[in-house]
């Protein structure tokens, strides 16, 4: 049986300016999850608090940020050595490797079930989007008439990176300089945020005739770039793709092909 | 409506199917309001969704490490295993720079309690089969398996995403996964080369199913000098002194 008396469980750390599991440590080992679970059967409610606090914002938060931060690290190693193209050429082959070992019918990491149902695959997203850990209320969705709306304060996926910092100072990670059909023809994106331009919208469309959602330009308001880094994000499922007005399909550099998706169940056509 | 988790056919697993204007509550506010209103069957449910589904870093998954091993792979079949410890080093030395790594300047102690919580954040050892070992002169973090690296080591056959062949930053073996190698650049040969000595040492067993063990030793001058003689090192005590 773990030790939850958390007063030997959790400690200040001055390096990390945070707490963080002390104690024996031969106890390290114990899973924070079971001994939360132990402290919540045992109606514990301030230590049960605490650890919660601890295993969300201590313990599995900087994990899942220094995993993602990574991805763009590579990809900027790749930037600076071997330019811009080779981003593109290195997701792309990353992409099609996940899309040969995926099941029939997934794209983008999603089952073909939820792709045909634009709420469910909302849905799916928004729990995506927790799962970056984002803060208290930075998720907001609407539904309008023709398309469901996520927007994000901020996207704590690429938007985090923007306002922590990562593309100034001793970070500096590059950003697009010039425009590319991957970029949605925009410069002063962090090349990490273009898994939603070129693998969502443009391998996206390749794959199924339209993208599996749209985004709203860089640098107008809801699409957060180098120069706007506080900006929220924005992703828009529309209903039925019929709907998605053409400016989405421009940015990406994509010629509109409806035949591509006549086929699309119509059962989220507009309410 | 209020959340609520119900079976997904598309996915497998119960997710939250609640309307989408609730759908960006945080699953752990709900945790804690179920612990706040005294129900802890429900606050342990919503618990067991975050660790099973929601967390991207979890068993099964482990689709970071995964992806930042294909990362590597591609940069090697395309520009040159080289160019692997080049990216590799490229990212450490900025998180370095720029203030994000402090394992430096911590005591050994604080050292496994930082590695040790990042283990348990990858699920090491499905979180049985992962303990740690406090001996005379060092700690011993024993994983079977390692959550980040040994699933991987398990599962990628020989050829593109391995080292060709031996590399200071791949302990001097060829059969490296890519990502693996990050053990051997990070916390021994850049180590080594910033501060003197590895911060963590790992114990390289030829049976991929044997535990990945990584030792913290209490004081630098203890570590046996095979540890510094196997990624190209001298022993230098002067620099740790």
């Amino acid at each position: 049986m773990p030790d939850t008396r958390l007063d030997t469980l959790l400690e200040m750390s001055q390096a990390l300016e945070r707490p963080v599991r002390a104690g024996a440590p031969e106890s390290l080992g114990d899973s924070t999850w079971d001994i939360l679970e132990d402290a919540i059967r045992a109606g514990d409610t301030a230590n049960a608090i605490r650890l919660l606090d601890y295993l969300h914002e201590g313990e599995t938060a900087p994990r899942h940020f220094a995993l993602f931060d990574w991805m763009y690290g590579s990809q900027s190693y790749v930037v600076e050595q071997f330019g811009a193209e080779g981003y593109h050429d290195m997701f792309r082959a990353e992409t099609e490797h996940s899309q040969r070992n995926a099941a029939p019918g997934v794209i983008g990491g999603f089952p073909g079930a939820l792709l045909e149902d634009p709420e469910a695959l909302t849905k799916r997203q928004a729990e995506i989007m927790r799962g970056h850990w984002p803060p208290r209320g930075g998720i907001v969705i609407t539904e309008e008439p023709d398309r469901y709306v996520m927007n994000f304060f901020p996207c704590n996926s690429g938007g985090r990176m923007l306002r922590s910092g990562m593309t100034e100072g001793k970070w500096s990670l590059p950003v697009t300089q010039e425009g590319h059909p991957w970029s949605w023809s925009s410069a002063g994106k962090p090349f990490y945020c273009l898994h939603c331009s070129l693998g969502r919208g443009i391998i996206g469309t390749e794959q199924r005739g339209f993208p599996l959602r749209v985004h709203d330009q860089p640098g107008e308001g809801f699409n957060p770039t180098r120069d706007h880094p506080f900006d929220p994000c924005r992703m828009v499922f529309y209903k039925d793709p019929n709907l998605i007005p053409d400016r989405y399909f421009t940015a990406l550099g994509i010629v509109r092909q409806p035949e591509r998706y006549a086929d699309f169940p119509t059962q989220s056509a507009p309410k | 409506m209020p959340p609520k988790l119900e079976w997904s056919n598309a996915l497998g697993r119960v997710t939250r199917t609640e309307p989408l204007s609730e759908q960006g509550v945080l699953t752990w506010d709900l945790i804690r309001t179920a612990i706040l209103e005294g129900k802890p069957d429900e606050a342990i449910e919503w618990l067991r969704y975050i660790k099973d589904a929601e967390n991207y870093v979890k068993p099964g998954g482990r689709a970071m490490g995964a992806i930042i091993q294909g990362q590597l792979a591609y940069i090697a079949e395309r520009w040159g295993e080289p160019h692997v410890e080049g990216a590799l080093r490229y990212w450490r030395r900025k998180l370095i720079d720029a203030g994000d790594e402090p394992t430096y300047r911590m005591t050994p102690l604080e050292r496994l309690q930082l590695h040790t919580e990042t283990e348990r954040a990858d699920y090491a050892g499905g979180l049985e089969g992962f303990r740690v070992i406090e001996e005379p002169d060092r700690y011993v973090l024993e994983a079977n398996p390692c959550g980040s690296c040994l699933p991987m080591r398990r599962t990628i056959e020989a050829g593109p995403g391995r080292t060709s062949r031996g590399y200071p930053w791949s302990w001097g073996m060829a059969g490296i996964p890519y990502f693996l190698a990050h053990h051997a650049l990070w916390w021994e040969v850049m180590s080594i080369e910033d501060i003197g000595y590895p911060v963590r040492v790992h114990e390289w067993s030829d049976d991929p199913d044997a535990p990945c063990r990584i030792a913290f030793y209490k004081e630098p001058a203890l570590i046996p000098e095979q540890f510094f003689t196997r990624v190209g090192a001298k022993k230098d005590p002067s620099r740790f002194a």
